[in-house]
């Protein structure tokens, strides 16, 4: 007995031994101030904002060679960010014009930022997609009153101040991929991101290659893939994207629409209707099987594709390109570059993603204006997310980069730092340039399809606020839609798949849809009226 | 000794309805883990076609790499291990201690004792209320978050204490006579009595410190923290950049999906335990074989 | 444990931990809301039947499983078994998801493939999307995963039963069904009480075998979502998600209090039954 215990003290001893000396060791992490202390007990303390007496008064001219950066701390609210710090060349010379260095945390739980925000432990920067929540004077600082304070020479578009501006008349940061109007229209060659369908270049060449304009076309190609090949799909669908493709054919939107002046929430819309019908239509004539709608992660459903199970592909507009190089040239996809019908719209009521916000727990305002306002700068964003002018891009004449490394291998952008520091920063334009390539399959559908584009943000800034009522109902509509509407889709007739669709406009009516579209209502004509007086 | 018997026909129908049923239990057990082995020797792009089912089509070692290459790693190994070892001793050892106090019927309040424990079993203040309980105590950031909380472990304490029940009286009340002490009693004859349920507690406990993150993901915020789940999950989560951004792309180039890393991850955490695992099965093996015939 | 408080009321977190005592009341409004979705007999219904048939189907299955393994003579049979048993609970229920994509698909899954080319399948199994199958496949799996783990709680609890009792039953001319049935059981007895009521009281999330959230989240589907989805995912979906922790707190207050009960009037039943109880 004695000696059972013995060897099992030694096995404990040896593993203790062996975990603290591992902990212990060091390995540079790219964070400077990694302790080599042992592994155990007090924690080192996190190393704030260090030397204050920092020279922050040189503003956009290059500083005075920065000794000691500051350190904010900053969390990204996005689990799935690529990059896990600040390193790499870019990051290292955004440093040094800005004499600041985000020490990084990314998030790896959806919980971790309201646990911050409920427990009142905030770091300097939140780097995050929920602007609700971080857009309120209890936790952030309005951009509005410390840009003024600390940077009073920056001028940022006021129809972006507008769209970010929140009920208690602040906007607390200006989020990215969002242009205005009148940027799109400036540069002909951001294209902005639509839904695509791309084909199988070889079997659409099988069924003689016909021209396709319209649904019934799509249709017959369709059938005509479906009798050469049985074994195969015709058409599979992105879980991400099911049904946004043919939405944008029949002019359905997203969302509060604006019907005749007024707003009407999505279901009401005929056009949605008549979308939904057409994807029962697809079933039933077997293009489309039922389990696609059973999947759930889209890099499975590319797979397939890639290996021959599917004919046709919906995903974004560069649906065709990707295709192209994760199937490594096996096989050639090309996108249905015109829309299909001449009902074919889409409305961008988009207002931004990602927004970098300073909260109210923030060490120190002024580096952290100092670094916002460079990274907003088109010198600043241009480093971030495209690298050194002249060594890694130069600007085509026309208007757009050319890079000279190869901007789709993720190891390279690691190795640089390249592209995702620069993210948080990028308008709509920007990250549109950024993938622009000519003659590529994305460029022909972006193209045609700018011309269907139109645009109100106005909408999109009407967001009711967690916990309202009205979020309640709508949340509780679009639950349901997304239970309910496969039935729809794998109705049996169309007489069915129509008597499905009105459940689901009853089951709305009773969760109180009319209340939700007066609220929209009651706020829409403000916003469209500010709106539309900043951009005349 | 041994007592010499006949298989009898009962003998001979029992062993092979159970051994075929052992049969079955394993090959329907071992394949899908086979499987999942085979998932992380080939690529993940390839996997995800199906109809791969005894041989990697796509050999790659591509999905370990993607983990292998992180440098934080190691120090990650370190403190997942100091954590287990610490966290799993403090664990049994408080579990234990307490168990068997309360398995005493002369314990006053014990029914008390009893009700909180059921209470604090299925209630939660929710996790707030919790972190702003374990910052007050001061525990946040620090190496005691993960070891202290989980030191009494609610459902093992009930377990524990029907174990102690069972234990005849008559061993503690000998010991008693010859005048030793209670805490003599429960360490040189209730331990190693029980050994078999301190081993259970030791694998059930352990395996839950080694595979925890989400405790180093809400309360610590020291990189040099972070166990080696949480690194895990870290690089499944860079898996899931969602489309439609242009850089996303370059996820499928590596051949690597979700489900791939995730396979990966779970095979590699899943070594150590394999390797303590032997030294404490005999624990619970050794009593069975006693009761059984030698044949 | 003031935490239960943001279930009555309307809690912002952006109030902070003040916000907690602060927020205005709400009252039972949250609870109302729950009981008021279109959908809330689904889940009710969904919710009951997954976890009754998780606990009956699952519960015997470590004990059965403990006394055959007991039985083996030949000690390394004895020891890999039971290593191999309890692989399956190291492994995530999202690789499990995976794996049962793979083997159940319609279209390529090994399991309807060798079924049909045995000719037991005329058509295949829609095992993934068709919502009558998502309970068998729900327990078999939450099964296949948890039970060898559970097994070695049994085994140690077997471990303690005095040999001796064995020989003197075999003296006496006992057989190996006998000896099972009035030694090893009633040895067993105590901790499949504790492990029965244990059981009961987290019935709710799946009992043992646990998981009932997992599995709803990662095996369902819009297709087979009239089965799968149950309170827990409903609570995630529309609470949680949408950072609403009033109403996700209020759920989960609901189910303690049903967990409580339930191990009460367990404990009160087995006390009454068998003479032993959980306390």
């Amino acid at each position: 007995m004695a000696k059972r215990t013995r060897t099992t003290m030694l096995l404990m001893a040896v593993l203790l031994l062996s975990g603290s000396s591992l902990a212990a060791c060091s390995k540079s992490g790219g964070n400077g101030g990694q302790s080599a202390a042992s592994g155990s007990a007090a924690a080192t303390a996190e190393t704030g904002a260090t030397a204050s007496g920092q020279s922050g008064a040189s503003g956009a001219a290059s500083p005075a060679a920065c000794t000691n950066p500051v350190e904010l701390n900053m969390f990204v609210d996005a689990t799935w960010y690529p990059f896990q710090d600040w390193s790499g060349e870019i990051p290292e010379a955004i440093t040094k014009a800005t004499c600041v260095k985000p020490k990084v945390t990314i998030a790896t739980d959806d919980k971790q930022l309201a646990l911050m925000v409920a427990s009142g432990d905030l770091p300097d920067l939140v780097v995050s997609f929920n602007f609700k929540l971080m857009s309120d004077g209890k936790l952030s600082l309005p951009y509005n009153e410390i840009f003024p304070k600390y940077a009073p020479e920056v001028k940022f578009d006021p129809v972006k101040e507008f769209v970010n501006t929140v009920s208690d008349g602040n906007y607390y940061a200006i989020r990215n991929d969002f242009s205005t109007e009148a940027e799109w229209k400036a540069n002909p060659y951001a294209h902005m991101m639509v839904p695509g369908l791309a084909l199988r270049k070889d079997i659409l060449e099988e069924v003689g290659n016909p021209a396709i304009k319209s649904l019934g076309d799509l249709d017959a190609v369709f059938a005509a893939v479906k009798k050469k090949h049985p074994e195969m799909t015709p058409l599979i669908l992105n879980p991400n994207w099911q049904r946004n493709y043919f939405d944008a054919q029949y002019g359905a939107q997203g969302g509060f629409v604006d019907e005749n002046g007024k707003l009407i929430y999505y279901l009401k819309q005929d056009a949605v209707r008549q979308s939904m019908l057409y994807m029962n239509s697809l079933y039933r004539n077997g293009f489309v099987t039922s389990e696609n709608f059973a999947y759930k992660n889209e890099s499975d459903t590319e797979q397939m594709v890639l290996s021959g199970k599917g004919f046709a592909y919906t995903w974004t507009y560069s649906n065709a390109d990707r295709l192209n190089a994760d199937g490594k040239g096996k096989y050639t996809f090309v996108n249905v570059a015109e829309p299909l019908s001449p009902q074919a719209k889409i409305v961008s009521t988009g207002t931004g993603g990602l927004g970098v916000y300073v909260t109210k727990d923030n060490k120190n305002v002024e580096a952290s204006v100092r670094f916002l306002k460079y990274m907003f700068s088109e010198e600043g964003w241009r480093l971030g997310e495209w690298g050194f002018e002249g060594t890694d891009w130069t600007m085509n004449s026309a208007g757009y980069p050319e890079f000279k490394y190869d901007p789709q291998d993720l190891e390279t952008l690691k190795k640089k730092g390249v592209y995702w520091w620069g993210v948080p920063w990028e308008s709509g334009v920007g990250m549109a340039l950024s993938s622009y390539k000519a003659g590529s399959e994305t460029t022909r559908q972006g193209e045609q399809y700018d011309k269907i584009i139109s645009f109100n943000p106005a909408i999109g800034m009407i967001n009711p606020d967690n916990d309202s009522p009205e979020q309640i109902i709508r949340t509780n509509i679009d639950t349901m839609v997304k239970t309910e509407q496969t039935k729809v889709y794998l109705a049996p007739s169309e007489a069915e798949a129509n008597k499905a669709y009105d459940e689901m406009l009853k089951k709305a009516d009773k969760m109180g849809i009319d209340k939700l579209e007066a609220w929209a209502n009651s706020q829409y004509g403000t916003y469209k009226e500010k709106y539309d007086s900043l951009t005349k | 000794m041994a007592l010499r018997r006949k298989k009898t026909f009962e003998d001979w129908s029992l062993d092979t309805f159970i051994f075929i049923a052992l049969l079955l239990i394993v090959a329907v057990t071992l394949y899908p883990f086979y499987y999942i082995l085979l998932i992380t020797f080939n690529a993940g792009t390839d996997t995800t076609n199906g109809g791969m089912y005894f041989w990697p089509r796509d050999f790659t070692l591509a999905n370990y790499n993607y983990f292998l290459s992180e440098p934080k790693w190691i120090r990650a190994l370190g403190m997942s291990l100091l954590r287990t070892v610490v966290g799993t001793a403090l664990g049994v050892l408080f579990t234990s201690l307490v168990a068997y106090g309360l398995a005493k019927k002369e314990l006053i309040f014990r029914n008390g004792y009893f009700m909180i424990i059921l209470f604090a079993m299925n209630f939660s203040g929710g996790l707030i209320a919790y972190y702003v309980v374990l910052r007050s105590i001061g525990l946040i950031n620090t190496f005691g978050v993960y070891v202290i909380p989980g030191m009494l472990n609610l459902f093992f304490l009930l377990i524990a204490i029907s174990f102690f029940r069972d234990i005849p009286e008559e061993l503690a009340e000998s010991a008693r006579i010859d005048g030793a002490s209670e805490l003599r009693i429960f360490a040189r004859i209730m331990l190693p009595v029980s050994m078999p349920l301190l081993a259970t507690m030791c694998l059930f406990i352990g395996s839950g410190h080694w595979n925890a993150w989400l405790d180093s993901a809400y309360f610590v915020q020291n990189e040099g923290l972070r166990t080696l789940t949480y690194r895990m999950m870290q690089v499944i989560n860079q898996t899931m950049v969602p489309s439609g951004d242009a850089a996303s792309s370059s996820m499928s180039r590596t051949h690597v999906t979700p489900f791939s890393i995730q396979a990966t991850a779970m095979v590699v955490s899943i070594i150590p335990i394999l390797g303590v695992y032997p030294f404490l099965q005999k624990h619970f093996v050794s009593g069975m074989m006693l009761g059984s015939v030698k044949g | 444990m003031f935490g239960i408080l943001i279930a009555f009321k309307d809690y912002r977190i952006s109030s902070g931990i003040e916000g907690i005592f602060t927020s205005t009341w709400s009252g039972l409004s949250h609870f109302k809301e729950l009981v008021d979705d279109y959908n809330f007999p689904n889940l009710v219904r969904n919710t009951l039947t997954l976890s009754l048939l998780k606990v009956a189907f699952s519960y015997p299955v470590p004990i059965l499983f403990a006394i055959m393994l007991s039985e083996v003579r030949h000690t390394a049979l004895k020891r890999f078994v039971q290593t191999v048993s309890y692989l399956p609970h190291f492994v995530s229920w999202v690789v499990v998801t995976g794996i049962a994509y793979a083997f159940f698909s319609t279209g390529y899954g090994i399991f309807n493939e060798s079924l049909l080319s045995l000719g037991i399948l005329k058509k295949p199994i829609e095992v993934l999307t068709d919502p009558g199958s998502f309970y068998g496949l729900a327990v078999t799996t939450a099964i296949w995963k948890e039970a060898g783990w559970w097994t070695i709680i049994f085994l140690a609890a077997l471990a303690g039963i005095d040999p001796a009792l064995y020989e003197a039953a075999e003296i006496d001319g006992a057989g190996r069904l006998r000896r099972i049935l009035y030694i090893t059981l009633p040895g067993l007895k105590s901790a499949c009480i504790v492990v029965l009521i244990l059981s009961i009281g987290s019935m709710l999330g799946g009992g043992l075998v646990g998981s009932n959230f997992e599995q709803s989240m990662l095996l369902g589907n819009s297709l087979n979502n009239e089965r799968s989805q149950i309170i827990q995912t409903y609570a995630f979906n529309v609470g949680l998600a949408q950072g609403r922790f009033s109403f996700a707190t209020a759920i989960d207050l609901i189910q303690s209090i049903i967990s409580l009960i339930l191990i009460f009037t367990s404990n009160f039943i087995a006390k009454r039954v068998s003479g032993t109880g959980l306390f």
